[in-house]
């Protein structure tokens, strides 16, 4: 590895960046999520209300990087074999009937997930072993699913109608939970300029699978020193309210803390911001951007925080605020 | 080579760290010890507390150097230093070059050169990196020690009435030291002239209430009074062994015309008091061979000095001859036993008990009542004076003068403030017979006998403090001085049953004027004669100061 090579990569990203901008008005802190999940090697949950983008940008993304796509619209009476694939009784000229697997969308390497929270939880569960091994096991075989595999799933927020909660389980699976804001009111009128005059031009593909599993082991080299890996599991170890050095607001608010999959998630996107920021060291800037986004759906606060309008938000911070970040 | 550059890149910020935290600590050592330089003397203006200016100074002395010393004791890492240039818009690059500064991956190798690169960059920028000067300083903290700077100047330029007042009390507490020690010393000589046990408690017990007083003692007035008090002490142990010595003398002179108690006489003639206990011990053991003209003899001198006596040596004088005329050996035996019992102390003990007096005295700066006797007791021929208990100071002055072997003896009395003069004559009569012979070898005898007289006059000693007593209780009569006020007059003083409390020493001119004054006043009211008028004028002006 050279340093020539690890700006190339970067200039990459940053074609990426710049293509994905010219489809997806606004929202630069939500594609910069996405991304640094896809570096990462995670899969990103998106949540926002209907009509933010969030199909748009997912579909843009998987443009840009001359990946498969598949999207699974996920409803109420949606079944796990309709996301992993199933067996079907095929006639095969001069073999007669056979049972052939038929991959369902899940063998994509970009899955938009459309509204997951819209299926039930059997549905959900689905994706596990997907999400964590890059594979699936249908009819007792195991099949490994294309590489890089990124899920990107969208949900509406929990309190509107016809949808289930994503389980714990599933949810730690996801990288990164990124919140879609509404756009400003000059995204708001671009995106109505644009979209309802000429049709815009197919963004064009700017990067490999390739090149994109060549950055991602770039982006794992990214130094870090442990002092900083200290601070992480030290903000893992105080989201636990049972933990010695937890904090009054954790022991009172807090039903479960963050587990070592959430400091896995911070340090490795944390290298991957470093990478996209153009340096080769990651920063105390870097862990506390991320923390908000990597911890705020692994941990779950009670009824108390609800009636005390305490959001997890406030809690991340209050956590960086202890460890000294 | 990389790793060396680093560190030489960030060497600047190193040793500006250290200069900040230098500055930072010296500050908060100056603010503490400025803050405690105001505390301290703001005490000082409600409790005296010596040299607080001073000690207001070293604590600032103390906080501004304890505080450098802090500062350059701990002097920053080369972590911190990184870390400092890392929140410096080079987001950690620095601290993590260092941490793998060992380390052979390309990655590293890779960072450790943008590090290093970053880092030169801004090594124009090291004074907004590590800011040094009055700005690194948190506002109240320069606010505190402006106001303290204030307060602290304000009160040391300031006048505190309660420096005078720890001053005098520390000058008290030495002079107290001094005396304390100058007493024991004193008291221990003492101790070595030939004091009895008894004598020795009473001296001891006397020292140990002076030195309990002096501890305690915190201003001048205190010191005074405790002096006077113990001096009052000591002159009456003092004044106790001067009548012992004179009977010892009288007896002495007494039993010198026997026979058998020449011995003793002359035993008693010596200082020491182990020789006269001897002796006694002698003629205790031989009364059994006396005959009995000689125990007639023994027993009339004994009732001639038991007569005479005046200390407690009377009633045991008594006795003894009591027991001479009654002739029971056992009885005899038994009172010239007592009688040795109370002869322990030698004849210059009274003397030495003076000495602590005189000692404490010169120790404490005040005046030395033995010295306004003006040698009362150093008639060599054992004349003693006897001052009234009432008048505390009083004393007189006796001299008698005996010609050839004889004795003189004389008493005196003196009333009044602090002096008395007297004038004794003697007169001897003596005879010689001798016999010439070509060999040139002769003999002389003679005898004298002089009575001391009595007096006023103005003593020798120092006459600056003189020893009021603080009140005359009781109902026995007040003495009288009926001798003229020409030399050489006779008194007689005749001591009551009064009991005077003891006083304080007073400057001499102070007790004058209010004598002087009060006898005036006194005067004019009861229209005397203008002869007694004169008189009485005469007397204040012959005691003037």
């Amino acid at each position: 590895m050279s340093t020539e090579q690890i700006a190339a990569y970067r200039a990459r990203m940053q074609q990426v960046r710049e293509a994905v901008a010219q489809q997806v008005i606004g929202q630069e802190e939500v594609v910069e999520g996405v991304l640094l999940c896809i570096l990462a090697g995670g899969h990103a949950l998106l949540e926002g209300v209907p009509g933010l983008g969030k199909t748009l940008l997912v579909r843009t993304m998987s443009d840009v990087m001359d990946l498969h796509y598949s999207r699974i619209q996920f409803t109420p009476d949606l079944m796990p074999a309709d996301i992993v694939g199933t067996e079907i009784l095929r006639e095969e000229p001069g073999q007669g009937l056979k049972f052939v697997f038929q991959p369902g969308p899940i063998h994509g390497n970009l899955v938009l997930a459309d509204e997951i929270n819209r299926a039930t939880p059997k549905t959900q569960s689905a994706l596990l072993e997907a999400m964590q091994e890059a594979s699936v096991t249908v009819g007792g075989q195991t099949r490994q699913l294309p590489m890089p595999f990124f899920v990107l799933a969208t949900q509406n927020p929990l309190e509107l109608e016809g949808t289930y909660p994503l389980p714990e389980a599933q949810l730690d699976r996801f990288l990164l939970k990124i919140a879609v804001p509404f756009p400003t009111r000059q995204e708001l009128l671009d995106i109505v300029t644009m979209t309802t005059g000429h049709s815009q031009g197919q963004p064009q593909s700017v990067i490999t699978a390739e090149e994109i599993l060549a950055i991602q082991a770039t982006v794992r080299q990214m130094l870090i020193t442990p002092e900083l890996i200290e601070h992480t599991v030290d903000l893992i170890l105080h989201s636990q309210p049972d933990h010695d050095q937890a904090s009054d607001d954790v022991r009172r608010y807090v039903r479960y803390g963050a587990g070592p999959r959430a400091a896995q998630a911070i340090v490795k996107v944390a290298k991957a911001r470093a990478f996209l920021h153009g340096r080769l060291n990651v920063s105390p800037e870097d862990i506390r951007t991320v923390a908000l986004p990597a911890l705020r759906h692994r941990i779950g606060l009670n009824f108390e925080a609800a009636a005390d309008n305490y959001s997890v938000e406030q809690l991340i911070e209050h956590l960086l605020g202890r460890v000294g970040l | 080579m990389i790793a060396r550059e680093l560190l030489t890149g960030l060497a600047p910020v190193r040793r500006r760290l250290l200069w900040r935290r230098v500055l930072d600590t010296t500050g908060r050592g100056l603010l503490s010890g400025m803050g405690a330089a105001a505390g301290l003397l703001v005490v000082a203006r409600f409790f005296p507390i010596l040299y607080n200016a001073e000690l207001a100074g070293g604590a600032l002395v103390a906080g501004l150097v304890g505080g450098l010393v802090w500062g350059l004791a701990k002097p920053p890492t080369w972590q911190q230093a990184a870390a400092t240039v890392d929140r410096y818009g080079l987001e950690g690059r620095v601290s993590t070059a260092l941490h793998f500064s060992d380390d052979a991956s390309a990655i590293a190798a890779m960072q450790r050169q943008e590090a290093i690169e970053r880092l030169l960059h801004v090594q124009d920028e090291m004074s907004e990196i590590v800011p040094i000067g009055f700005g690194q300083f948190p506002r109240w903290t320069l606010a505190a020690t402006g106001g303290l700077v204030l307060i602290v100047v304000a009160l040391g330029l300031s006048y505190n009435p309660l420096d005078r007042v720890a001053v005098e009390r520390h000058a008290v507490q030495q002079k107290a030291e001094q005396v304390a020690v100058a007493a024991q010393k004193a008291a221990e000589q003492a101790k070595q002239q030939g004091l009895s046990e008894k004598d020795k408690a009473k001296l001891d017990e006397a020292l140990q209430k002076l030195q309990a007083e002096l501890k305690a003692a915190k201003k001048q007035e205190d010191l005074e009074q405790a002096l006077a008090k113990a001096q009052s002490k000591l002159q009456a142990v003092q004044a106790d062994l001067a009548k012992r010595a004179a009977d010892r003398k009288r007896l002495g002179d007494a039993l010198a015309g026997t026979e058998a108690g020449k011995a003793l006489a002359e035993a008693l003639k010596s200082p020491d008091a182990e020789q006269a206990a001897k002796a006694l011990q002698e003629l205790k053991d031989k009364l059994a061979d006396l005959s009995a003209t000689e125990k007639q003899q023994l027993a009339e001198a004994l009732a001639k000095a038991g007569a005479e006596a005046q200390s407690g040596l009377k009633q045991a004088l008594n006795q003894a001859a009591t027991a001479m005329q009654s002739g029971d050996l056992s009885q005899m035996q038994s009172s010239v036993g007592s009688l040795a019992d109370m002869m322990q102390a030698g004849n210059n003990a009274a003397g030495s008990v003076g000495n602590v007096g005189s000692a404490i005295a010169a120790a404490g700066g005040v005046a030395d009542p033995n010295a306004t006797a003006d040698g009362s007791q150093s008639a060599s021929d054992g004349a003693s004076s006897s001052g009234s208990e009432g008048s505390g100071q009083g004393s007189g002055q006796g001299q008698g003068s005996g010609q050839g072997q004889g004795s003189g003896q004389g008493q005196g009395s003196g009333q009044g403030q602090g002096s008395g003069q007297g004038q004794g004559s003697g007169q001897g009569q003596g005879s010689g017979q001798g016999q010439g012979s070509g060999q040139g070898q002769g003999s002389g005898q003679g005898q004298g006998s002089g009575a001391g007289g009595s007096g006023w006059g103005r003593g020798q000693g120092d006459r600056s403090l003189v020893m009021v007593p603080a009140g005359q209780f009781g109902t026995g009569e007040t003495g009288h001085d009926t001798g003229g006020a020409q030399a050489g007059g006779s008194g007689q003083l005749t001591d009551g049953q009064g009991q005077v409390t003891s006083g304080v020493a007073r400057p001499y001119q102070e007790v004058y004027r209010q004598y002087e004054e009060t006898a005036r006043q006194s005067v004019e009211r009861n229209n005397l004669p203008l002869s007694e008028q004169e008189l009485i004028r005469d007397y204040f002006t012959g005691i003037a100061p």
